[in-house]
């Protein structure tokens, strides 16, 4: 828990998504509350996968939509523009075979197309674990996620195929990965005995809707690898997930209020 | 020849003796509509895909501004069965009627989807009342 703590306050972090809590989200917050400067809050969710935890009140942060694998929040803080925070942790690769994995990023575009027309906006985040690489078809194709490595082309809003629209997402993990990006090659390290072994994956992602880009601080993107004195890495350089966690922190700025 | 009146179809189609698994799950939206006294809604949501239907049954709270969770999702082709039932972390096949009722049952009366139907309950009636298990924190 200390280590969490001391990440919060070394980044000043206004909101909290966990995976894998692996305790009561309630009993989990008491904790945190013990130890953090600035007390966090707590939103009901049905979902027990991906917890938020956040500095502003839990009502401006009110679960619309889920299912065992999403949870979609209506962000609307006060005098600020609303949008939709959807947190993922989709079913790991282990168990789940590529189809599936389609079939499942397949279902959470639909649950964000519902969840964007009850609040009739398209400023929509999508964060967490998803068990699929950025270069995967289930995120770059048009009936998967439609999210795209470069912000020009999610820019453009849509694209028709066969006289059916898709929205874009922009996926700026691309930038993230590979020995040459500032930080980790990634957030998890896997050595599979197949043929196949990518080591290092980008599981860990956040996509944005073109009608968030203005407020997203691109710079600010990075995967955590150390907390003040402490590396969150092996002496081989994976993630500890002995002392800390098999996935590696994903940090970045959403400056809601333009010119900040 | 006039081909305008030109009807090449059967006189009729057969009889059709199979429920659609549609249309089982949308009776079991009624009943708990029904058993919570409109307290949660069930909503039946379908959805093709490269020949494949998608029915999600979903439990709506009208009183948490119509918050929707999909309990589970049942998958089939163009003919019925087999069908597919995707509930929590689980996967089940039904390969008739009977099957999919069978496992509709368990699914409905299993923990997970009490917790869910529960908890919805719960916040529903009362905000202050969502509790949770004490469990060990991993930190």
């Amino acid at each position: 828990m200390r280590p969490l703590v001391w990440l919060t306050e070394e980044l000043d972090t206004e909101v909290l998504i966990l995976a894998e809590l692996g305790a009561s989200p309630r009993r989990f917050l008491s904790k945190l509350n013990k130890l953090a400067s600035v007390p966090y809050h707590w939103t009901f969710s049905i979902n027990t996968r991906v917890h938020l935890f956040t500095r502003a009140p839990s009502d401006f942060f009110v679960a619309i939509r889920e299912t065992p694998y999403i949870s979609i929040r209506h962000i609307r803080l006060p005098a600020q523009p609303e949008f939709l925070l959807t947190m993922v942790h989709l079913p790991s690769q282990m168990f789940v075979d590529s189809p599936s994995r389609f079939g499942e990023i397949s279902e959470l575009a639909t649950e964000i197309a519902e969840a964007e027309k009850s609040v009739g906006h398209k400023r929509t985040l999508v964060v967490g674990d998803f068990n699929v690489s950025p270069f995967e078809p289930a995120l770059v194709s048009a009936t998967g996620l439609h999210a795209v490595m470069t912000s020009t082309i999610a820019e453009k809003g849509s694209r028709t195929i066969r006289g059916r629209s898709y929205s874009f997402f922009y996926n700026p993990m691309w930038n993230l990965m590979g020995k040459e990006s500032p930080g980790p090659p990634g957030s998890y390290f896997y050595r599979r005995s197949d043929h196949v072994s990518y080591f290092w994956n980008t599981f860990d992602q956040v996509l944005l809707r073109p009608d968030l880009l203005p407020y997203f601080d691109r710079k600010s993107l990075r995967f955590i690898s150390e907390i003040g004195d402490s590396s969150l890495l092996t002496e081989a350089g994976v993630p500890n997930s002995t002392e800390y966690s098999d996935h590696l922190p994903l940090v970045f700025d959403l400056r809601l209020q333009l010119g900040d | 020849m006039d081909n305008n009146d030109l009807d090449l179809w059967p006189a009729d189609f057969g009889e059709i003796s199979t429920t659609s698994p549609a249309s089982i799950l949308r009776k079991q939206a009624k009943a708990l509509t029904e058993r919570t006294n409109g307290v949660l809604r069930g909503d039946v949501s379908s959805r093709s895909s490269q020949g494949t239907f998608h029915h999600s049954l979903y439990v709506v709270a009208p009183t948490l501004k119509n918050y929707k969770y999909r309990l589970l999702k049942v998958s089939h082709g163009i003919g019925f069965y087999p069908a597919t039932i995707d509930f929590h972390d689980r996967e089940m096949n039904a390969f008739d009627e009977d099957d999919l009722i069978q496992a509709l049952r368990t699914v409905l009366h299993s923990e997970e989807a009490k917790r869910v139907i529960q908890a919805l309950l719960s916040q529903s009636n009362d905000p202050e009342s969502f509790t949770e298990d004490d469990d060990d924190l991993p930190f």
